[in-house]
């Protein structure tokens, strides 16, 4: 377990702060429906941190306009929030940044991220945080439902009735839904290892348990800032994954390009920061210490068939797992038979052993 | 325009009583004149006046109506809707139910969506949790509207009357949006018209679900769908603990649809009486 003396302690017990990242003033409408759903939360504890990517359009009266916004929704401490603009250096990447700042100006115990193109449904971190203090993990998980959106236009020529109330035509129509993750698909430490299955929208984490110098986002990176911190978080404390099948989230994904994510119709230079990020997360990983339990590794032994059967090539780059002896020795052997090499181990104690991965090890179906 | 709010409570949670309020009055500031409240306890006293009392905003108005019991939602809306229509004089009347909360543009929106489709009902998009049935992205035509959160202008009311009460509760909705439709009306979902519905996470009420057998099997039988009447009627019988006897009543003079009338519905997916995007 964690030293919790390390941990921020300085916070207001019980509240949660919700970092929400924006940047896109033509984006409004998404951003309020993402106040909104945090105002109609069943957990009230709630803080919102609204950190805004300055741009030449935004002056004092638009960040005005963006508190107004919080003041109209119904949350039952209207006085708790803040707004406030982060200017981001030529170059520098501002996803990471807004995170940062939003991070310094949180007040709560328990912290949490929202994209303001996201969603929360209403009893999401009333769950989470049930979760966190049954478990006495730092780290709560849900699940997440991912829904696809189109935004509407007359483009089809047919006679389009209204404008949405931002002055956009059309609006955004939910074409779609379904779970995140396959429902029963157990995820352990060592799957987000192995691929971030965990949208920054979907966990709660609580810094009183928490050393807070993991809890910053690499500004150097263009893409996986949330996993490269999910990675370090999972190196020293335990996650709880039980309300995973349990959607709580709403990941949206537009057809208007729109959403942040790697596709291949991005430009040769965003595709080459991309691959640079990637490299750093798989350097990291390759590197990195991780403490997992017993049953997780024999877990992840047991789905080698699935994942061959998906003619997937998996890289592990786990440097040092720290396991039981009783329950690790039948796993220790299958991984060796499955191809795993340069496996050493040193016992430490009775009950105990170190597992070392030296390189990286390979293995295809 | 002059709209009213009406909401029928039945032990509401005070915690939920307190989020709709406060939602209430925030979207009340954003149209003139005052949007009134119409509301009646069918359970416990909610004391929802005294919610608002505390609010510092002046632009509403509440009126209470005596209890008299659990006599079902639908007898319970429609004495509030004839309190709006008939002794108020409103314009338009709005259904919410007491666990949810408008979104601060909501009835602005109505409105504006009201003078831009006069000849429609209009629902609101429940949020987070959408609906999943579908509509016409462009038009904004869809079968039916979901009760939760609906504006009914008075030529509508006037013309296709209340909500039949012999629908205890559930499927009161369905059955006004098809005798709307069957009249040349249409019902309009607003996309721009957000409704926060607290259903996520409630538990299963077996109550509730006889409930909708029971209504369904009534819907089925007005509107003449023999099949969805036998399931449903078989159902109540072999699972839900109903016997022949105690099945409820079906002496009501049976009303007369057309064929053009009955086109309007749609029984093939069980409870969501539409096609459904997910």
């Amino acid at each position: 377990m964690v030293d919790s003396a390390e941990g921020d302690i300085n916070k207001t017990k019980d509240l949660i702060s919700v970092v929400v990242r924006f940047h896109d003033p033509e984006k409004l409408p998404q951003l309020d429906e993402a106040l909104f759903s945090l105002s109609c939360q069943t957990y009230s504890k709630i803080q919102v941190i609204l950190v805004v990517q300055r741009n030449t359009q935004m002056d004092e009266s638009f960040l005005n306009a963006l508190k107004l916004l919080i003041a109209k929704q119904p949350f039952e401490d209207p006085a708790i929030h803040k707004a406030a603009y982060v200017d981001i250096p030529n170059g520098m990447d501002g996803r990471s940044e807004l995170l940062n700042q939003g991070i310094k100006l949180a007040d709560g115990q328990y912290l949490a991220f929202l994209d303001y193109d996201d969603v929360v449904y209403n009893q999401s971190y009333e769950l989470l945080i049930d979760r966190i203090r049954d478990s006495k993990f730092p780290v709560a998980v849900g699940g997440c439902i991912l829904a696809t959106q189109e935004r509407i236009t007359d483009d089809a020529n047919r006679e389009h009735p209204t404008n949405n109330y931002d002055g956009n035509p059309g609006h955004l129509y939910t074409v779609s839904k379904r779970p995140y993750l396959e429902p029963g698909s157990a995820k352990t430490k060592l799957d987000l290892i192995a691929a971030n299955f965990i949208p920054i929208h979907t966990f709660v984490l609580d810094r009183t348990q928490i050393d807070p110098t993991l809890l910053k986002f690499n500004t150097s990176l263009k893409c996986y800032e949330d996993y490269e911190v999910l990675l370090k978080l999972a190196s020293k404390y335990e996650f709880d994954f039980k309300l995973l099948d349990t959607p709580l989230v709403e990941y949206r994904i537009r057809n208007d390009g729109s959403n942040t994510i790697p596709t291949h119709e991005a430009s040769p230079q965003v595709r080459q920061q991309w691959e640079e990020s990637k490299r750093y997360i798989e350097n990291l990983k390759t590197n990195m210490m991780i403490q997992v339990n017993a049953k997780d590794l024999s877990d992840l032994v047991k789905s080698h068939d699935r994942l061959a059967a998906e003619r997937k090539t998996l890289t592990f780059q786990i440097a040092a797992i720290w396991y039981s002896l009783t329950e690790a020795w039948t796993p220790i052997k299958k991984l060796k038979r499955l191809g795993f090499s340069g496996i050493a181990f040193t016992a430490k104690k009775l009950r105990s052993i170190r597992i070392f991965f030296f390189r990286c090890v390979r293995y295809n179906d | 325009m002059k709209i009213g709010v009406g909401v029928v409570t039945f032990n509401n949670s005070q915690e939920d009583l307190r989020k709709f309020a406060r939602a209430f009055s925030i979207a009340a500031r954003e149209v003139t004149p005052a949007v009134s409240l119409f509301f009646v306890d069918n359970g416990n006293p909610s004391h929802l006046s005294d919610l608002f009392q505390k609010s510092p905003d002046g632009n509403l108005e509440v009126q209470a109506l005596p209890s008299q019991g659990n006599v079902g939602y639908t007898r319970a809306i429609n004495r509030l809707m004839k309190a709006a229509f008939d002794e108020n004089k409103l314009d338009g009347f709005i259904t919410a139910n007491p666990d949810g909360a408008f979104h601060h543009a909501a009835y602005l929106n109505f409105i504006k969506r009201h003078t831009e489709f006069p000849q429609a009902v209009l629902e609101a998009r429940q949020f987070p949790e959408e609906h999943s049935k579908v509509y016409d992205p462009v038009k904004l035509d869809t079968s039916w509207c979901s009760g939760c959160c609906i504006f009914i202008p008075r030529k509508i009311y006037e013309k296709v009357g209340p909500f039949d009460e012999n629908f205890f509760m559930y499927m009161e909705d369905v059955d006004f949006s098809w005798r709307v439709r069957s009249q040349g009306f249409q019902i309009k979902l607003c996309p721009d018209v957000l409704y926060c519905h607290f259903v996520f996470g409630r538990p299963i009420n077996e109550t509730a679900i006889k409930q909708q057998y029971v209504s369904g099997r009534y819907l089925a039988w007005k509107w003449g769908h023999r099949r969805f009447f036998r399931w449903a009627q078989k159902t109540l019988l072999r699972k839900k603990g109903f016997t022949q006897q105690s099945l409820p009543a079906l002496t009501e003079k049976k009303p007369h649809f057309s064929r053009r009338e009955r086109m309007v519905t749609y029984f093939k997916r069980a409870f969501f009486f539409s096609e459904t995007r997910w």
